[in-house]
């Protein structure tokens, strides 16, 4: 703004009127401050306030507030009333965008749970996270049990009991539990593993040797996921303490479940109402040497690891490339729900037969594969789902469980024969077993070839 | 006495009432408020003397009469007669309103309750005599009876703030850093002489008829934005314009005022540089006499201390 000169100010100022000189009274004033005063007197009034300054002062005292917007939107009409009509659009639009994703998402929920049933069920006050993580987790306690080795009921029957808690649950808190579990390739027994992790992070452990137990496994929805933790997998070693800080959703983990079946399970399970928790859990919590055993102390009585049962030698320590990676994979490559819905979970019971559920661990359906043989692991990797047992089992399907076909794991002279203990799929190429023998293979193509460890050649 | 003297001498005023007088009156519900038709009329007859002209035109005449808020103006007389049922609408739509608009002039609680206090003892107008004198008789009408509190508010305020810097004790002054401030308008009042001996006549005469030939509102723009410190908002307020109108404006009278001062300087004979350099002095400069000044300095002290004690006609020891 440009300034006048000084001496022009200082001209301006003795204009002005002396204290005696006569004033409008209040009736012109505010005729002048109300703009109803003609132009003549409007005019002799200026002049008069040009040169008074009390009356300037009373003029802007006496200037009403709603005045003031009303003279600015009558001397420019056109701005304000522009932008209210290109702002009321925009407003409309926004909100019919809005209506018309809420209604999209409200019919996918509805066509999930239209096809699992879940429709059926009694509305009842919606269970939040917390407490339906809590319901989840409720059965954790039966480390004592496996402790103790006391008799337990069948590992399948106690997973449909510790879900029947859930049957109370609202429909529209169930389907969006079921996305996220689906998405995420969570079921019960994945999320109290998260627990065991977050409590007994060392307990994060592999062993050749386990046998005779069901074990679960999430579909892992997301591959890019497991590429850090398959290698990382690939580079533990047993009984060695795993890094506190490993993401607790990318680690294999040995759960004990409800019914201290021994769960491996590759962990893709990302919580979205725990993983935060969860994360920063891992981070504070550091590694005790009970934990380091396998075992976890009464007090996180949630899981017990036996120290035996590791595989891995050497321990990991995932760097935050690894971690970030993780993330910006899971949140790119998160698949379409229908997708995460068909893949299903799935899990070996104590009988080493292959049972598959497709409402997130509520209900299991048995899966017919070998009659004759007795699986130990199995892993699914979108629709791609692998299980291997004993002898040298090793089936496959490209269908989500539909169809299975028997893998013949061999090279020129070497050929699979022992026990498959281990089983890993980062992606639908890259997989990775382990026999009771330590003998490990490898295959890079999808399982079409397979390629044996310097050992087994 | 007056008001009839000046009705009988505005004839012109009662004939350009007379058509429609009926109509305001019944428009200004005065029978309400115990006024009677023909008080109203004298009411009306008294405005429109005190505002319009002996010979101002008829058609002006209706139109000013037309002009007036004569529901208002008769609630406002009502209430200066102290007819009950008025003062009740009146505290009905003013009482809240007028602590509000105190509020809004004062910025301040307690002030704001002392003013509308203070306006509602001068609105019921009781003096000691047991006259009733009601400030709500001077209310003519001319702008809403809402707009008429605001401005005696304003007034009042305004007064009451004068009033309370004459008073201010000699403690507070000191609080206030009074003994910092500049010289009060008297004196400077009594260094202009000699700062306008020392301005250029020349520079005097332009200024002054370059400001002349200011329009009114311009006048009113530039004493409000440099003289009262006012800002762009609350000047556009005023003259009911946008602010960056008044910013354009503001523009333009500040390059223009200097642009025609320059030339009024070089139509007085100042070439360009000097007229720059004449118009660019401070003022403030031109009120030091710095040769008074200088003459009452004390020669400059020697920092020798042998020579010092020379001067003072000691030897040291």
């Amino acid at each position: 703004m440009p300034e006048l000169p000084n001496i022009v100010i200082r001209k301006l100022a003795e204009r002005e009127l002396h204290p005696g000189a006569s004033h409008p009274d209040a009736d012109l004033l505010t005729a002048f401050v109300e703009r109803a005063l003609p132009d003549r007197e409007r005019g002799t009034v200026l002049t008069h306030l040009a040169a008074c300054a009390p009356c300037r002062e009373i003029v802007a005292l006496a200037q009403p507030a709603e005045i003031a917007t009303s003279a600015v939107l009558a001397t420019n009409p056109s701005r304000p009333l522009f932008l209210l009509r290109w702002g009321a659009l925009a407003a409309c639009a926004a909100l019919a965008i809005s209506v018309a994703v809420l209604h999209e998402r409200k019919s996918g929920e509805t066509a999930l749970l239209a096809k699992n049933g879940v429709l059926e069920q009694k509305s009842q006050p919606p269970a939040s996270a917390k407490a339906i993580f809590a319901n989840a987790t409720r059965g954790g306690t039966n480390k004592a049990e496996a402790d103790t080795g006391q008799k337990r009921p069948a590992p399948v029957a106690q997973t449909v009991v510790a879900h029947q808690g859930r049957e109370n649950e609202n429909p529209s808190a169930i389907a969006r539990r079921y996305d996220a579990e689906a998405v995420l390739g969570i079921n019960s027994k994945s999320k109290r593993s998260l627990t065991s992790i977050l409590r007994a992070p060392a307990a994060m452990s592999g062993n050749a040797g386990f046998v005779g137990h069901s074990a679960i496994v999430g579909g892992n929805l997301a591959p890019h996921l497991d590429m850090p933790l398959q290698e990382r997998g690939r580079a533990q070693g047993g009984g060695a303490p795993a890094t506190p800080s490993a993401p607790a959703a990318t680690d294999p983990v040995i759960d004990v479940s409800v019914g201290s079946a021994i769960a491996l399970r590759r962990g893709t399970a990302h919580d979205d109402s725990q993983t935060p928790s969860a994360e920063t859990a891992l981070k504070k919590e550091p590694p005790s040497k009970e934990k380091a055993s396998g075992r976890a102390d009464a007090a996180d009585s949630v899981v017990e690891v036996d120290a035996s049962a590791t595989a891995s030698t050497t321990p990991y320590a995932p760097t935050d490339k690894d971690e970030f990676r993780a993330s910006s994979a899971q949140l790119a490559d998160l698949p379409d729900l229908a997708t995460a819905r068909q893949a299903g979970t799935w899990q070996i019971t104590a009988e080493g037969k292959l049972q598959r559920s497709l409402d997130g661990g509520k209900s299991w359906e048995s899966v017919a594969v070998d009659p004759n043989g007795r699986l130990r692991v199995v892993t699914a990797t979108g629709f791609q789902v692998w299980a291997g047992g004993n002898g040298g089992v090793l089936l496959h399907s490209w269908d989500a469980g539909d169809h299975f076909m028997n893998v013949k794991v061999r090279q020129k002279r070497s050929t699979l024969k022992g026990d498959i203990v281990t089983l890993s799929f980062p992606d639908a190429q890259h997989g990775r077993l382990e026999t009771a023998d330590h003998d490990v293979w490898t295959t890079n193509d999808g399982g079409k070839t397979w390629q044996p460890s310097a050992a087994v050649k | 006495m007056s008001t009839n003297v000046t009705l009988q001498s505005a004839p012109a005023l009662a004939s350009a009432l007379q058509p429609f007088c009926d109509g305001l009156c019944a428009q200004s519900r005065c029978a309400e408020w115990g006024i009677p038709h023909a008080e109203f009329e004298h009411i009306l007859l008294t405005v429109g003397a005190k505002y319009l002209a002996e010979a101002t035109h008829a058609d002006d005449a209706a139109a000013f009469f037309k002009s007036l808020r004569v529901e208002e103006l008769a609630l406002a007389r009502g209430c200066a007669a102290g007819h009950e049922r008025a003062w009740e609408v009146f505290l009905t739509r003013y009482r809240e309103k007028l602590f509000e608009m105190a509020l809004g002039i004062a910025r301040e609680a307690a002030t704001a309750r002392e003013l509308a206090d203070s306006l509602y003892a001068d609105l019921y107008g009781v003096n000691s005599r047991g006259e009733r004198v009601s400030k709500l008789a001077s209310y003519t009408g001319r702008g809403s009876l809402e707009g008429w509190l605001r401005t005696v508010l304003a007034q009042e305020f305004v007064n009451r703030y004068r009033k309370h810097r004459r008073t201010t004790s000699l403690d507070e002054e000191v609080e206030q850093g009074k003994q910092f401030a500049a010289l009060p308008q008297e004196t400077a009042a009594s260094n202009a002489g000699l700062a306008d001996s020392e301005i250029d006549p020349r520079l005097d005469q332009s200024i002054t008829s370059v400001l002349d030939s200011l329009i009114s509102e311009d006048r009113y723009v530039l004493a409000s934005y440099f003289l009262d410190g006012r800002t762009l908002a609350e000047v556009a307020r005023t003259l009911g314009v946008h602010e960056s109108t008044i910013s354009r404006r503001v523009d333009k009278l500040a390059r223009g005022l200097r642009k025609q001062i320059l030339s009024e300087l070089g139509r007085r004979g100042m070439t360009r540089r000097q007229a720059e350099e004449c118009l660019d002095t401070d003022v403030r400069d031109l009120k030091v006499d710095l040769r008074a000044r200088l003459t009452q300095e004390s020669r400059a002290g020697t920092f020798s201390p042998r020579e010092a004690q020379a001067d003072a006609g000691q030897t040291p020891k």
